[in-house]
């Protein structure tokens, strides 16, 4: 089995679509919006960016699309669901730690204070 | 007017970046072409109603440039990824699913990727077999089966690596088939990993072909 450690570090673009589907299925739309929504709208992908991180992520396991409709009445039927697999779950907390290591190197050299800020 | 929906305008936008899509490689504007002209007309709709023709202009510009970035990396990744090089640097499972989603983009039948169980790293040349029994074995339901559906399933049990490509095709007699399969490439790739092969198939009823082979000695 692949390491969880090995695609890291991810690129922006693979991991804030994985942190958009830690909690649950989306389709491209609703995975833009929750990345627009988690960086306070600092990250716009484009329909390209996305379906072709979202290629990628299919191909390396991370992700996998998904027949289940969270809300099949409020939705189109040819939209196309994503959800995070067992992997994709490791690699993104790996990432996580990752990240949360580098911002406790941050606060030691008081770059950042305890808030982050 | 700035929020007030303009139909016409928004059309007029989604056929021109259709049109835009043919930039991208081939596979993937046909497996991704259509939901992410259905994305972009979702954000055309929303750039319209916040910002009206200004916020349309904003999201072309945004797109444009989106466009230009992701089509040459398209290119430049489906001519320098192969499946092999999947295989080698992430195993069997991403190599399949690749393989899968390739399939899909075809559209010769739906594809349907089952995974069962953790799947170790086998050896090299396990992995190359594996991948070469399905490509095989799909290759053949794709020119004989007629099916509207093709599953690859792979369970990891215990001692045993099972993968199996099952059509819901027109199907053969299998006393026919079983020789003939047997002989075949896929038959030896199966003895070369001391697998086996078991072949069901009738009329009417498609036709599933596994590959069993012992993890020990296939293992990395």
């Amino acid at each position: 089995m692949t390491e969880p450690q090995n695609p890291l570090p991810l690129t922006p673009a693979v991991f804030h679509i994985l942190l958009a589907l830690a909690d649950g299925a989306k389709h491209g739309y609703g995975i833009m919006k929750e990345v627009e929504a988690i960086t306070e709208g600092q990250i716009k992908m484009g329909p390209g960016t996305l379906y072709g991180t979202i290629k990628r992520l299919l191909s390396s396991g991370m992700i996998e699309e998904t027949g289940e409709r969270p809300d099949p009445a409020l939705d189109d039927e040819r939209r196309r669901y994503y959800r995070l697999t067992a992997y994709g779950g490791d690699v993104l907390a790996a990432e996580a730690r990752r990240l949360s290591d580098l911002v406790l190197v941050a606060r030691r050299k008081r770059l950042i204070g305890a808030e982050g800020v | 007017m700035a929020n007030t929906a303009s139909p016409p305008l928004l059309m007029a936008a989604a056929r021109v970046y259709n049109v835009l899509l043919w930039l991208y490689p081939r596979a993937h504007r046909l497996a991704y072409g259509p939901p992410m002209a259905q994305l972009f007309r979702d954000l055309c709709r929303d750039a319209h109603q916040q910002g009206g023709v200004p916020g349309l202009v904003r999201l072309w510009l945004r797109t444009l440039v989106d466009l230009a970035v992701s089509a040459v990396r398209e290119h430049v990744k489906s001519g320098g990824t192969t499946m092999e090089d999947i295989l080698k640097a992430q195993g069997l499972v991403p190599a399949l699913s690749s393989y899968a989603n390739g399939l899909a983009a075809e559209k010769a039948f739906t594809v349907h990727l089952e995974v069962e169980g953790s799947v170790p790293r086998l050896r090299a040349e396990a992995e190359s077999v594996v991948l070469g029994f399905v490509q095989e074995a799909t290759a053949n339901a794709k020119k004989y089966a007629q099916a509207d559906n093709l599953w690859i399933a792979v369970r990891c049990q215990e001692d045993t690596l099972s993968v199996r490509v099952r059509d819901d095709g027109r199907g053969f007699d299998v006393e026919t088939l079983r020789p003939v399969v047997t002989e075949a490439d896929i038959g030896k790739r199966a003895q070369s990993i001391q697998g086996e092969l078991f072949i069901k198939s009738a009329i009417g009823e498609g036709t599933s072909i596994e590959l069993a082979a012992p993890l020990v000695p296939n293992l990395a």
